[in-house]
């Protein structure tokens, strides 16, 4: 193994390539989800997302998307002039329960995350029972996650990705283009 | 309680070193003596410790559980005192105009400011509380992973120390890297296939 510290560094592009591919599957090959874990019966992007595009020069531009009426066609353009997404909200079903979080691709850690609601706690000693009932859903969280993101390495590492690389950079541009055309 | 709450933020850790030897009794010893001091020193602006996830502001653990279920679950407290930059500003300015009037001088050294900033920020210190921040801790040792309810920079960097000091073993935390190279669903071909990846572009 790598040193951490290095390994962190060299390898966070792969977590800003596994959102990238998460919004592409999103919207253009949605099945693949149930397929990579049985539990999930939506995966949807949410109303947030934030870019960077770095320059040779160190120079970093930011763009943030975010609020209920916020369109992806800025975030597209973006990705169409070399960014990367760095960060990106999500939203996953299974069966009636919810899941969202902001997910963010350098180290995979979440913020914002909200499970299916859990019972209140009225005594003291409903504190554990509320616990590892919160726990299952978290855990559940990481599980999915977990699997979307071998399937990515699965796919990002082997010998069809340069179809599924091709298939993104079509969509890219097709998104672009609807986008000069509207 | 940013476990129970309803919007959390989390980061994840493997748990490497010898586990094995780690009895319930062995763990609430190590955990107790490096609890939440119960002593405020008022000199101290940096303070961090365990505390038990029922009580945070009484850090003792005897009485306290520990198990929740399968997983150990504790808090790490953080104390930090910090001077607001524009009280620190205002105390500066008064007894600058203070000292000039006292000696007769126009303006005082760079030295002089510095030491007075510093003397002034030092007396603030001592006389404003810390402000206490509790992160849920939760170990599940069966998977060897640990859940910390926060994913501040400084407070990782501070759990993971802490970490170390009380058992031991390091925390290593998941990313891209790590999350591929502990996969047991990668094959050792996948995992060296990934060391070797390089950005792409998604654009012609």
């Amino acid at each position: 193994m790598l040193d951490i510290a290095v390994a962190y560094n060299r390898y966070s592009f792969v977590g800003q390539e596994f959102l990238t591919w998460l919004w592409f599957i999103s919207e253009n090959q949605d099945d693949i989800f149930q397929k990579i874990h049985e539990e999930i019966s939506d995966l949807r992007l949410g109303n947030r997302m934030v870019l960077q595009n770095r320059y040779g020069d160190d120079r970093i531009e930011t763009l943030t998307i975010k609020g209920d009426t916020a369109g992806l066609e800025e975030a597209m353009v973006a990705l169409q002039k070399g960014a990367v997404v760095t960060e990106m909200q999500i939203i996953f079903t299974s069966g009636e329960h919810e899941w969202s979080l902001a997910l963010k691709g350098e180290h995979l850690g979440f913020s914002g995350l909200k499970t299916p609601q859990t019972a209140s706690i009225k005594e003291i000693e409903e504190t554990e029972g509320a616990v590892i009932e919160k726990f299952f859903l978290i855990n559940k969280t990481y599980e999915i996650i977990d699997k979307l993101f071998i399937y990515f390495i699965k796919t990002r590492t082997g010998e069809t990705w340069n179809n599924t690389l091709q298939l993104m950079k079509e969509w890219v541009k097709k998104s672009t283009t609807d986008k000069k055309n509207a | 309680m940013a476990l129970l709450s309803s919007s959390t933020a989390l980061t994840r850790y493997r748990v490497e070193g010898n586990k094995e030897t780690l009895s319930l009794e062995t763990i609430r010893e190590k955990i107790n003596n490096n609890r939440f001091p119960e002593i405020e020193d008022p000199a101290s602006f940096f303070t961090s410790g365990w505390t038990p996830f029922e009580s945070h502001y009484l850090s003792d653990f005897s009485e306290k559980t520990i198990v929740f279920g399968n997983n150990f679950l504790f808090c790490l407290r953080i104390d930090k005192k910090t001077v607001p930059s524009r009280i620190l500003k205002k105390m500066v300015a008064i007894e600058t105009q203070k000292r000039l009037k006292e000696s007769g001088k126009e303006f005082l050294s760079k030295n002089e400011k510095k030491a007075l900033k510093e003397d002034i920020e030092a007396s603030l210190l001592l006389r404003i509380p810390a402000t206490p921040n509790i992160y849920d801790f939760l170990w599940n040792m069966e998977a060897e992973e640990v859940y910390f309810f926060s994913s501040q920079k400084a407070a990782c960097e501070e759990v993971e120390t802490l970490f170390l000091k009380t058992f031991g073993i390091h925390l290593i935390r998941i990313f891209p890297y790590t999350a591929a190279m502990f996969s047991n669903e990668l094959s050792d071909m996948e995992k060296d296939r990934f060391t070797t990846l390089s950005p792409v572009r998604f654009s012609e």
